[in-house]
């Protein structure tokens, strides 16, 4: 990547405006060098807080991570460029609309192959096992454990969030979808039934804890009664309460809907929807202010 | 042990190996021609008092040190901005690794408000253009995470071998 921003910026021609969010302006682009069309993310900075705090963090992140990521099922970050506060970045153009897993982040290419987007809260799952924050994922797709404020979470989140995914595929409507966090534990639990001291061992012991009326839960065949025992057991594991012994994804794969007939359509023969230009999902912050003690205060003289 | 330990552990640690090469601040004062080790030293020190000053994680300190050094190996930096770069550096690690980051206001004030926030922010664009926006280093807090739990799990085989025998 070149430094050269102006002539970066003079390399893209802007073609069409795609969505808007409250962070950032997608446009669809040609590459008049490549002859290519792309998607350029324009992260704003005319939002307040975002201006005062220089360049966003979820745009750093999602940088950071898609720089480091090359796989056919991640959207290809072409290209990054930046002038003062204002970064913008280079996608791969993709049919459907722009680390939350969640069906707006899941998007075609014009050969059916599913592409992951949007990795603005996205972490290494190297980094160390330290505290998180617990507003993470959109909430319709958060697993219990950080409905009940854990900080100190895994891959787990990731698989329940899969679960979701998947279960909105066979209803055609989101799964569990709350309009509170109370709300959303609510609609877990009636759905599956209200976790106990066995199923769910350390559950009364996470920050923001709270009991619940015992639901009995519905049996997944019931809710899903298209679904084949292969698919349900699938579900189940996903949807297990304990993030221990949830599912992981090594084993997801290694269960029997996966290699079970029918298998998957190949991806150019599968239904393509008409180019929807749907905006991009609003993500959370957190403002937060902390006094400045003055211990440090110090002009360094070298 | 650590749940990311027990199951993405190894493969884990094999990738942050192999990106340790990329990321690695090779001679990062040579081409600085004010810039001398006792500096850096006296920058570095300030830093490890700052990170712990507003509670970030040595993740976070020793991400902003590889930031600074990437830099420094990059762009000659007279002596009156490095402790600009240095704030700037903890600033763009927090973003990445941190709940809650410092305010711009609360970094420039600790350095006495001798640099302007437009002077930061210009700082950090620079930053990450100069080093591609190639920011996920490993660090040295993964690898000492990663062997403390290696050897937890030694420990841990070690012990349960001993209560089979008796």
């Amino acid at each position: 990547m070149a430094v050269d921003v102006k002539s970066r910026a003079k390399r893209y021609e802007k073609l069409d405006f795609l969505g808007e969010g409250q962070f950032a302006t997608v446009y669809k682009a040609r590459d008049k060098t490549t002859d290519t069309i792309v998607a350029i993310k324009k992260i704003k900075v005319g939002h307040r807080t975002e201006a005062k705090d220089g360049i966003n963090r979820t745009a750093l992140r999602e940088i950071k991570l898609l720089q480091e990521l090359h796989h056919p099922n991640i959207i290809g970050l072409l290209d990054a460029f930046g002038h003062k506060s204002n970064i913008s970045l280079v996608f791969d153009f993709m049919e459907t609309d722009l680390e939350d897993l969640k069906p707006n982040n899941l998007l075609l290419d014009g050969n059916g192959v599913l592409k992951l987007a949007d990795f603005g809260l996205a972490k290494a799952f190297g980094s160390p096992n330290r505290v998180y924050t617990h507003q993470v994922v959109t909430r319709w797709y958060r697993s219990p454990e950080l409905l009940f404020g854990a900080r100190m979470y895994g891959v787990g989140v990731d698989m329940w969030a899969v679960g979701c995914i998947l279960a909105e595929l066979l209803l055609r409507l989101p799964f569990l979808a709350g309009d509170s966090d109370l709300d959303q534990l609510t609609k877990i639990f009636e759905a599956l039934g209200t976790p106990t001291e066995e199923t769910w061992p350390v559950m009364s012991s996470l920050p923001d804890y709270v009991s619940f009326k015992v639901f009995p839960g519905t049996p997944l065949e019931h809710i899903f009664s298209a679904a084949g025992d292969d698919l349900l057991e699938l579900l189940q594991g996903l949807f297990t309460f304990n993030p221990c012994t949830r599912t992981t994804a090594t084993q997801a794969l290694k269960m029997r809907y996966f290699s079970n007939r029918p298998g998957p359509t190949p991806g150019p023969q599968l239904p393509r929807p008409n180019c929807s230009a749907e905006a991009l999902k609003e993500k959370e912050t957190i403002g937060f202010k902390r006094k400045i003690e003055g211990v440090m205060k110090k002009k360094l003289i070298f | 042990l650590a749940h990311w330990y027990c199951h993405y552990g190894d493969i884990g640690y094999r990738i942050q190996k192999e990106k340790e090469a990329q990321f690695h601040p090779c001679t990062c004062l040579a081409r600085q021609p004010q810039v001398t080790a006792e500096a850096r030293c006296k920058l570095v020190s300030w830093l490890i008092a700052v990170h712990k000053h507003f509670r970030l994680s040595f993740e976070c300190c020793c991400l902003a040190v590889n930031i600074m050094d990437r830099f420094l190996a990059s762009t000659p930096v007279a002596t009156d901005c490095f402790q600009l770069l240095g704030v700037t550096a903890l600033l763009l690690a927090c973003k990445q690794v941190e709940v809650f980051s410092p305010q711009i206001s609360q970094l420039l004030s600790l350095c006495c408000d001798s640099f302007t926030k437009e002077q930061l922010c210009n700082l950090e664009c620079l930053i990450l253009l100069r080093l591609n926006f190639r920011l996920a280093a490993p660090t040295l807090a993964f690898f000492l995470d990663y062997y403390t739990n290696c050897m937890e799990a030694a420990q841990l085989v070690a012990s349960s071998a001993g209560g089979d025998r008796s």
